[in-house]
């Protein structure tokens, strides 16, 4: 189940010399079950930018640490896993904006407030 | 009875010119104009009088192919003889070449992409002037294509990542970045194209675009490549001579023009120059012996000319320079150490290869970046603590990347060295990101067209990419060992060294 997000922009006119009305490529329903996620360390220049992944929707937060996240961030030497989730502050990242939650091991990615393409942050430790 | 043939009457120049190209013109009668022209009203430009276009430049089809046909043997002899005396041992290093991997994945097939679409501008603009300087650029541009081709292959004899470039250019990561820029320009109309291509790629930005990649070459020993640049110069210069005329005709033939033509200013500056990130981490990364740095390259070949040149000209019509050219400047302390970085930490999937800079190599940096480049100095020496420990920064992963520009999100906020910028738009129920206000602005006015962006992150994702694991990818890649990831002990590294050996022993008595 996805949110329905709020569009923040309206449709231009468009000029073309037909018909011009294509779908998106990057489209959730082209993932089925899950989505695309990006994970982002911020303030930690080792990796150059947020990271994407094709995650489940009802991945828990639990299993994303363990299966996604460790693995990925250990190739930083100064990651610590063992510190566990809670020694990062995390936000949804909206923009410039952003949106703080405090995960937990049972509940989903999708229960946490993430949608497809959106932005899951982490500052610390 | 006896008839004295009449004498050829000798015509000047510019009647000849006139008699060989517009005078071929003639009115249509069978079918309206707009019938013959059908792709230069829907863009909402108003032309009152295509004769008002000034020829820049008076050329001939048989002037202009013997030009071009001694420019071509001059180069052709300079390619025999440095493959004949094995001029490549005398680069500066093999890893100079990463440069030309880059060019020739991501520039030269852009080259026959304007060829394409300029032979289409030299058959639909509705002035004879503007189509045949079209055709002529449309000649120029294949021309340009076949010789970088011809003028790169003698490396590919004896180094990596020459081999696939075309094969690449349409599937790999970071040369969607320019293959999107041009299929972006190549999807627009006429006008756009002319603004796109012509004006803002071939006048605004070109200095910082050709440049560098020539200079770099004459710096470090590629003679091959630096008699290209010159070969190629002289065309250079007309087709900066036609983007500026085209943006003047334009600005000129109504005042209405103006707004469409100030959008894709904006619009143009901005696709452009994220593709120069490629040149500004070339220039200060890549080269082994350095032209100067993306800083100086930019302040003289954009602030100086095009702000403190052309902008003030262009004025004249209500022109203003381009929106977000603030973010351009302030990103000059710090655009290359960015790039590189990104390219450095997945550089494991790409067909160059890169490397920790030197101890001098960075002095050089700091010099050049003295409020900057320290900041980023940090990072290296992380990395070089990490290689110590038997490690490489390789991403594990895949990046987000921006919906417009296409290029991993690594670029900062202006006053946060290491807090990347994030953008969104959400459109018609879906989430889009941009790594800057510049392409998020390029989004918002055309979401249509850019949520067709075929992203490489969210393709492999789908599965339409060869393999859903890196090895699987970049054998649908065409990658081959030693094509890509850290440039000591690859192939090229090695290689060099034992030819390098081998004509040390042979080079005494
Ligand atoms: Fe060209
Ligand atoms: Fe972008």
């Amino acid at each position: 189940m996805s949110a329905v997000l709020q569009d923040t922009i309206e449709r231009p006119e468009i000029k073309s010399i037909g018909e011009y009305n294509f779908p998106s490529k990057s489209a959730q329903a082209l993932y089925g079950d899950d989505m695309l996620l990006h994970v982002w360390w911020k303030g930690n220049p080792w990796f150059v930018a947020a990271a994407c992944y094709r995650v489940p929707q009802a991945m828990t937060f639990g299993e994303f640490w363990e299966g996604v996240f460790v693995p990925y961030h250990s190739e930083d030497p100064d990651f610590n896993a063992e510190g566990g989730w809670g020694q990062f502050s995390w936000f949804i990242g909206n923009g410039r904006a952003s949106t703080p939650i405090s995960p937990s091991a049972d509940v989903t990615l999708a229960d946490l407030g993430l949608t497809h393409k959106s932005v899951l942050g982490f500052t610390g430790p | 009875m006896t008839i004295t043939p009449k004498a050829p009457r000798k015509l000047t120049m510019k009647q000849r010119y006139s008699a060989l190209t517009r005078d071929l013109e003639w009115d249509p009668s069978y079918v309206s104009d707009e019938e013959m022209f059908p792709l230069t009203s829907f863009e909402g430009i108003t032309i009152h009088d295509w004769s008002k276009w000034e020829d820049p430049f008076r050329l001939t089809v048989d002037a202009y192919t013997k030009y071009q046909a001694e420019k071509d043997k001059r180069l052709y002899a300079v390619l025999d003889g440095f493959a004949q005396s094995q001029g490549h041992l005398s680069l500066t290093d093999a890893s100079y070449l990463n440069a030309m991997k880059l060019f020739l994945q991501g520039v030269s097939p852009l080259e026959y992409q304007a060829h394409r679409n300029f032979a289409m501008l030299a058959r639909h603009l509705n002035g004879p002037g503007p189509r045949f300087a079209s055709l002529c650029q449309s000649l120029d541009e294949i021309r340009h294509a076949q010789t970088e081709i011809h003028t790169l292959s003698n490396y590919n004899k004896y180094y990596a990542g020459f081999h696939s470039y075309l094969h690449m250019h349409d599937r790999v990561w970071y040369l969607s970045v320019p293959k999107s820029f041009f299929d972006d320009a190549l999807s627009a109309g006429p006008f756009e194209f002319l603004i796109a291509i012509g004006f803002s790629f071939e006048y605004l930005l070109t200095n910082l675009l050709f440049v560098p990649f020539m200079s770099g070459a004459s710096f470090n020993g590629d003679l091959p490549t630096m008699t290209f640049g010159f070969s190629a110069q002289s065309d250079e210069s007309r087709h900066m001579t036609l983007g500026l005329e085209a943006i003047k005709f334009l600005l000129e033939q109504d005042e209405k023009n103006v707004p469409l033509v100030q959008h894709w200013i904006n619009k143009w500056f901005w696709r452009g120059y994220r593709v120069t990130a490629l040149v500004a981490q070339m220039l200060d990364y890549m080269l082994p012996r350095k032209v100067m740095s993306w800083k100086e390259a930019f302040e003289l070949y954009f602030e100086q000319q095009m702000l403190g040149g052309l902008f003030q000209d262009l004025a004249y019509y209500g022109i203003t320079p381009p929106l977000h050219v603030d973010k351009a400047m302030q990103e000059k302390e710090y655009l290359s150490h960015q790039a590189y970085w990104i390219l450095y930490q997945f550089s494991h999937a790409a067909a160059f290869t890169t490397s920790v800079p030197s101890d001098e190599h960075m002095d050089w940096l700091t010099e050049q970046y003295p409020d900057t480049f320290p900041i980023y100095r940090t990072l290296w020496e992380k990395e070089k603590k990490n290689i110590a420990a038997g490690g490489r920064h390789f991403i594990r992963g895949l990046p987000q990347l921006c919906q417009v520009c296409q290029i991993p999100m690594g670029f900062t906020e202006a006053d946060e060295p290491f807090i990347q910028a994030q953008r969104e738009s959400i459109f018609e129920g879906e989430r889009y990101n941009f790594c800057s206000d510049g392409c998020q602005y390029i989004f918002d006015h055309e979401p249509v067209k850019y949520r067709q962006a075929w992203l490489p992150v969210h393709q492999i994702y789908q599965g339409n990419c060869g393999a859903a694991d890196l090895p699987g990818v970049l054998d649908w890649y065409h990658m081959k060992p030693g094509d890509g990831g850290e440039y000591l002990g690859s192939l090229d590294n090695q290689n060099w060294k034992k030819w390098h050996d081998m004509a040390d022993e042979t080079g005494g008595n």
